[in-house]
């Protein structure tokens, strides 16, 4: 199983918690209360297209605020993922996640971090009751530019929510692929398995 | 409610030493009575709550005719003098029988007294207090004779009270109150049934008689055949002074009869008697009321003029008015001055404080905690004092919408301009206190010189961003804390394991920061 850290940026509101929850525990709250300081939610899942590779996400969630902006750097510092996340109904929180990718880019040194950026709330533009205030095609265009995956989700109504991080996964394997192919002749690891099943029977002590 | 015995009121209120200058409001009218004295008064004049407590007191046998009266007090005393129980009494011994009270000796000149109680030996002084008690030297405050008794058996008798006697009047306070509001209810009634029909009259002649012939005349004088029918006016040849202000009519002081309550009032501008108030106004002051105006009522109807005394407008309308202000919100600029004054009340808290640690600190043997103590009132004064220029600012750049907002706006810019200046100036004290002391400080160690240099180079934004990181991570790290104990109970422990290293991460930074702060960090 391979493990990866993944952080959550963007401006508040924006609905960082909410794509969050919707991945992790398939569910949606109207209502949520905005975050503090950050939160720690962690996902396991398989890769669609290798069934066989488990992957888990440790997921920090952090607080858009502007009080707790100096919490950030110390989740995306070692971060393998960062989900940069702005409303679709808002044009001021595409220019916040620029800047967080900008941020992105400079503070942090691994070549291999991957940006995604993401627009949540499509649901408000497709039963009309919000204009959309950020085109599509702008913020692929900018995405592509930089370098940076890029979707367009609901998480109220969880579409494309798991292709996210579907892909982030997937892109993710495909890194650590060939450097844990490159280790692992080099290595003599000895393989401690913690989870094996109980060996204590019923007249041993500690049953 | 419990007041003291209405009706011997110069007595009560000397007893119970209670200051007389007090306003009192009455409980049953809520008029506003000076003194407790008056109050009495005022309760047993106009709400007749003393008459049964005056009728009692006649009926006592003091209150004899003068020839019986001394005739009968001897013969009580002779009687008295010969039935008296005595044996209890204690025989004096000349010359080493002492006062209980006071221990002197007793002697023909200070009196050798048996108090008629309790028979103990007293000097005269303090055996004179008349209690009344039977022949069998018993307590009996009916028909007992007043007899000689030290203060002892006079505190001792049943029903003493050193606070004075207490009567609760509740009960009947809250029942006079009652009819009292319901007398001032009914009147108010009264006069919504007479302003109703006075109004609907009036829209009803005008919709008779508009566009007849001669309509002006006839429709004026229908009216004031109308105003007449709602109440009977008070006769003009009765009425020599006007009932609200008590000038004297003349030619100058015309009598106008007020057309809700019919009596003769003056107009006198300064006392506001009675005034000509358009249909218009009372209407809309009024909207509550059952009145018969629609939207096709011509606007002449509205402009007709009634005159109102100042009496029925005040218990007509005052209610209303009331309940209608308090419904409305403040504007913005009154709530924007509201929080202004709100920051000026800390200010003004935070003020005596600060001069009581300056007396302290000013001396040369100031501690460092007394110091430090100064730093902070004076970080708290110039933040209040930062929010209250920017309060200021906020509201110097609100549009007023009329000519008084404008006014308003200037003064409010006047008056902070002056209490910044006034206020400020402690400020400047403490500062130069403070740098006068780290000055000393720096002298006798260099150690602590160096601390202090590296402090003063975070300016006071950069301090004021630091605490906040620091809080912030703080905050955090509870959170996380919290984070962990949840993952070891649900046994998920390799989160657990990664929390915690992010626990120490934090701690890492947390350190770092309070470091960084040096003896601007928290305590």
């Amino acid at each position: 199983m391979l493990q990866f850290k993944l952080v959550l940026l963007g401006d508040s509101s924006v609905g960082k918690s909410s794509i969050v929850h919707r991945f992790v525990k398939d569910s949606f709250d109207e209502f949520r209360e905005s975050t503090i300081g950050a939160a720690f939610l962690s996902q396991t899942i398989k890769l669609e297209n290798e069934p066989d590779v488990t992957i888990k996400f440790e997921i920090w969630d952090t607080a858009g605020q502007e009080r707790y902006k100096s919490l950030a750097p110390m989740y995306y510092r070692n971060a393998n993922a960062a989900l940069v996340v702005y409303d679709v109904t808002q044009a001021d929180s595409l220019a916040k996640a620029r800047s967080w990718v900008e941020e992105l880019k400079s503070k942090v040194s691994d070549k291999d971090l991957v940006i995604c950026l993401v627009g949540n709330k499509v649901d408000l533009c497709e039963d009309g009751s919000e204009p959309k205030a950020v085109e599509k095609e702008d913020a692929e265009s900018y995405a592509a530019e930089h370098g940076l995956l890029f979707h367009e989700v609901s998480a109220k109504s969880g579409s494309g929510v798991s292709a996210v991080f579907q892909q982030i996964g997937s892109k993710l394997y495909a890194q650590k692929k060939d450097s844990l192919a490159a280790s692992s002749q080099q290595r003599n690891t000895v393989n401690v398995e913690l989870q094996r099943p109980s060996t204590n029977d019923a007249t041993s002590c500690c049953s | 409610m419990v007041l003291s015995n209405g009706s011997t009121t110069s007595g009560v209120s000397q007893a119970a030493g209670l200051d007389d200058s007090d306003e009192y409001a009455c409980p049953i009218c809520e008029e506003e009575v000076k003194g407790l004295v008056n109050l009495n008064s005022h309760l047993d004049d106009v709400h007749q709550l003393g008459m049964k407590k005056a009728e009692d007191r006649e009926g006592r046998p003091s209150k004899l005719p003068n020839g019986t009266k001394k005739h009968a007090k001897i013969d009580r005393h002779l009687r008295r003098q010969i039935d008296m129980k005595k044996d209890h009494w204690i025989r004096p011994i000349k010359g080493s029988s002492r006062c209980e009270f006071c221990h002197q000796i007793l002697n023909q000149e200070n009196g050798i007294i048996n108090c008629r109680k309790c028979g103990l030996l007293f000097c005269r002084a303090h055996c004179k207090q008349p209690v009344k008690l039977d022949r069998m030297a018993h307590y009996d405050p009916i028909r007992g004779e007043p007899c000689k008794c030290c203060l002892k058996c006079l505190e001792n008798r049943p029903g003493y009270n050193e606070f004075g006697f207490i009567r609760d009047r509740t009960a009947v306070f809250s029942k006079a109150r009652k009819s009292n509001n319901e007398d001032r209810d009914l009147r108010e009634l009264q006069l919504e049934h007479r302003f109703i029909r006075l109004v609907n009259g009036i829209v009803y002649v005008y919709r008779v008689f508009e566009g007849t012939f001669m309509a002006s005349l006839r429709i004026s004088a229908e009216i004031s055949k109308l105003e007449k029918s709602i109440v009977p006016w008070e006769r003009d040849e009765f009425a020599i002074r006007c009932y609200i202000c008590e000038t004297a009519f003349a030619i100058t002081v015309r009598k106008h009869h007020c057309r809700l309550c019919g009596k003769v009032v003056c107009d006198n501008e300064i006392n506001n008697c009675s005034n000509l108030l358009p249909l218009k106004n009372l209407i809309n002051a009024a909207a509550d009321l059952p009145l018969k105006i629609t939207a096709q009522t011509g606007a002449d109807v509205l402009d007709i003029e009634i005159r109102i005394c100042a009496v029925c407008l005040q218990s007509l309308f005052k209610k209303r008015k009331f309940l209608k202000e308090r419904v409305t919100p403040l504007s913005a600029l009154l709530q924007k001055y509201e929080s202004l004054h709100d920051i000026s009340r800390v200010i003004m808290g935070i003020l005596p404080n600060v001069e009581r640690v300056l007396d302290r600190a000013g001396g040369i043997d100031a501690t460092p905690d007394e110091i430090s103590q100064l730093s902070k009132l004076r970080r708290k004064l110039l933040d209040s004092f930062s929010m209250y220029d920017f309060m200021t600012k906020q509201i110097l750049q609100m549009q007023a919408s009329n000519a008084s907002e404008a006014r308003i706006i200037a003064s409010i810019k006047l008056s902070s301009a002056t209490f910044i200046q006034d206020k400020m100036l402690p400020l400047k004290s403490i500062s130069s206190v403070i740098s006068s002391k780290l000055n000393t400080q720096e002298r006798t160690s260099p150690q602590a010189s160096e601390q202090l240099k590296f402090d003063n180079d975070l300016t006071i934004k950069e301090v004021k961003s630091c605490r906040t990181q620091l809080m912030v991570l703080k905050e955090q790290r509870f959170l996380v804390q919290e984070m962990i104990e949840d993952a070891t109970k649900r046994r998920k422990l390799d989160e657990a394991s990664t929390l915690t290293s992010n626990v120490n991460e934090i701690d890492v930074q947390i350190e770092e920061l309070t470091k960084k702060l040096g003896q601007q960090g928290f305590k």
